[in-house]
């Protein structure tokens, strides 16, 4: 008896041969156990692959925000940049659009606060002004405001200022419950993504 | 400085609506080639900064959701190429199903870690295209479409994929 291929089996098995090869395999279905069998474990294997797919673990909103906030931010880079050249084969692949990308995720100029303290996280809405709002009026607020990231606790206030010769500043909670300011400074055209983030302990 | 033109508040706004419809599709199926969360965030943004820097094809809905994808497909598929890396969070990561007895639970993060290990054997084009047509269950021609390849292609591809992965699975479970 001549069997149909491996390939064609797992071909078989995830409706994806054409017509005529599927009436071929089918033909010999009937009357073959032995690839009966490994259609059916291709099958299950298919099943099984949709069932175990992984989803990710993550606090979406927060997540969305941030991408949006990032995506937003790369966009203006690009504009202040200019248009995109146009690509010809055999040219360096270094686009701006690869250039703004990357100064985005390699240029993190942030400053980072390591503070012992519990926090009740609650993103706001409005990207433009991101703020951690804490549990009680006694503790500690992060806020991006234009002129820069300011961090109050009680009546004692620091800030993290922006650099005055900017664009717009794209603000957001991270992930990891912080606050993020980003901009492209207009002289150097480098994006900045300055960030404060609260690590807490018992 | 070379200021190019900003975009007026209606394509902004149309470029807000395009992020807002498509952002957790296409992190989705970027996450399931590249395995985690923080690659497929750095990849999905990428991939809209590269989509929206060419508002022009946005016009058109459908085409622009199909163009989103490859853009996302080629993204990973670059990146998967430059590192060759593939890790899927810690199983204890990963989300459990509430009606699930512990016996469950094992045996389905057993299963996971099968196929996580499986799925790490493939060639970044054999992977995505497993993805895209198994997990994503987009037809052939839309896989093809997606890896700017034939549909013949695509099938040796995608036969070679679950091959594999059979072979693997075989071979763990004996």
């Amino acid at each position: 008896m001549h069997h149909p291929n491996e390939t064609d089996l797992a071909l078989y098995a995830g409706n994806d041969l054409s017509r005529l090869a599927r009436l071929r395999v089918d033909w010999h279905l009937r009357t073959c156990g032995k690839c009966q069998q490994e259609v059916t474990e291709f099958s299950s294997l298919r099943a099984e692959t949709v069932r175990n797919a992984p989803e990710p673990d993550v606090n979406w909103g927060r997540l969305a925000a941030e991408m949006k906030a990032n995506i937003r931010l790369g966009l203006e880079a690009g504009e202040c940049i200019g248009p995109l050249p146009t690509r010809h084969r055999g040219h360096a692949p270094w686009t701006w659009a690869a250039m703004a990308t990357a100064a985005l995720i390699a240029v993190a100029a942030g400053s980072e606060i390591w503070i012992n303290h519990s926090w009740n996280l609650n993103p706001p809405n409005d990207q433009t002004t991101a703020s951690l709002v804490p549990a009680t009026a006694q503790e500690i607020w992060l806020e991006v405001k234009d002129s820069g990231i300011q961090m109050r606790n009680g009546d004692s206030v620091t800030n993290e200022l922006h650099n005055n010769n900017r664009g717009a500043v794209v603000s957001s909670v991270n992930a990891q419950g912080g606050v993020s300011a980003s901009y492209v400074d207009r002289e150097t055209r480098m994006v900045t993504v300055n960030t404060m983030n609260i690590y807490y302990g018992q | 400085m070379s200021e190019a033109a900003k975009p007026t508040p209606a394509a902004l706004e149309q470029q807000n609506r395009f992020v807002e419809e498509n952002l957790r599709r296409i992190f989705r199926q970027i996450y399931h080639m590249v395995g985690n969360v923080a690659d497929a965030q750095d990849l999905t943004q990428e991939a809209f900064i590269k989509a929206l820097q060419r508002s022009d094809q946005l016009k058109d809905g459908d085409k622009a959701t199909h163009w989103l994808s490859r853009i996302a497909t080629n993204t990973a598929l670059d990146f998967l190429r430059r590192h060759g890396r593939y890790t899927f969070c810690e199983i204890d990561e990963a989300p459990e199903y509430e009606c699930e007895s512990p016996e469950e639970i094992l045996l389905r993060g057993e299963q996971r870690e099968y196929l996580e290990e499986g799925l790490g054997v493939l060639t970044p084009r054999e992977r995505a295209a497993l993805v895209l047509r198994d997990v994503e269950d987009l037809p052939a021609e839309e896989v093809a479409r997606q890896l700017d390849c034939s549909k013949a292609t695509v099938r040796s591809h995608i036969a070679n994929a679950r091959t594999k992965v059979r072979k693997f699975m075989s071979r763990r479970r004996s």
